[in-house]
């Protein structure tokens, strides 16, 4: 069955990711960024739809993610690994996005990498966005389907 | 008896994640192997012997599923329990695994107690059997 709630399924999906793996959730559903430094990372799926999907997340509030999901102090988390959890997050809530939006369908998910240029997501074309508060700080995740596919209308 | 163990995944962070969910858990884990993707995890099982292998799929050089082929391809490897662990959920991907030689599948996010259920039970079948 196609979802087409975009909100709900990016809640839905991020509260089950934050909670079973990185012992955080969301506790604010429109949030605003704050202005921070942030760590964004993105991938692309091919499927049906394909496209690009990102997480963004001010630094102090990847440094806290991090530290929780590698069982480190705040102090021991570098730049490089906090990198690497966003992207992990970033794969794990678009398997879970993906899967509530088109359950059943077969998506491949690209490798996620971290966007050193904080590209602002709202430039990609039919793209879907919504920020969410963590106790940990703000949390953004966008969509971007490519065109010329079926409509997943917001 | 402590189960030496093989964690392949292209991301650092999963392999540490992990690696810490099976120590807290109480998993009797020996040595904790890691490689980035399959060709790594084929070249380090050339030389260490491992008793488990937990990998992913979706990763660059050799994914999870040449991966596993290459595996149940090799005389001494393809005895070594397999678990998959990914953010591919659907059915027919789960099947393929495990048609292609994998004994066990956890999708991503996964609680803790569930992967170590998960590792337990593909141990216990694969050395029953032996």
């Amino acid at each position: 069955m196609q979802r087409t709630d975009f909100r709900q399924v990016f809640l839905e999906a991020t509260s089950e990711v934050l909670e079973t793996m990185f012992f955080t959730g969301v506790v604010e559903e429109n949030a605003e960024e704050t202005g921070e430094t942030l760590v964004s990372a993105e991938l692309i799926f091919h499927g049906q739809p394909s496209g690009r999907f990102g997480v963004r997340v001010p630094c102090s509030t990847g440094r806290l993610i991090a530290a929780s999901f590698l069982g480190l102090d705040e102090a021991e988390v570098s730049s490089e690994k906090i990198g690497e959890v966003v992207c992990e997050l970033t794969n794990m809530i678009c398997g879970s996005v993906l899967s509530r939006m088109e359950a059943g369908a077969r998506f491949e998910l690209m490798h996620p990498e971290v966007d050193p240029l904080n590209t602002d997501w709202r430039e990609h074309p039919e793209v879907t966005g919504y920020t969410f508060g963590l106790e940990e700080g703000a949390l953004t995740l966008w969509m971007a389907v490519e065109e010329n596919k079926p409509a997943l209308v917001g | 008896m402590a189960f030496a163990v093989l964690i392949v995944d292209d991301s650092p962070a999963m392999r540490s994640f992990v690696k810490r969910v099976l120590e807290l858990s109480g998993f009797e884990m020996g040595t904790c192997h890691e490689a980035g993707n399959g060709r790594e995890a084929l070249d380090l099982l050339a030389h260490e012997w491992v008793d488990v292998i937990l990998t992913d799929i979706n990763m660059p050089v050799m994914n999870g599923q040449e991966f596993v082929q290459s595996l149940a391809a090799h005389e001494s490897f393809r005895s070594i329990p397999v678990l998959v662990v990914s953010t591919d959920r659907t059915e027919d991907r789960v099947q393929q695994m495990i048609a292609l030689g994998a004994k066990g599948y956890v999708k991503k996010p996964f609680q803790p107690e569930e992967l170590r259920e998960e590792l337990e039970r593909v141990l216990g079948v694969a050395y029953a059997a032996n």
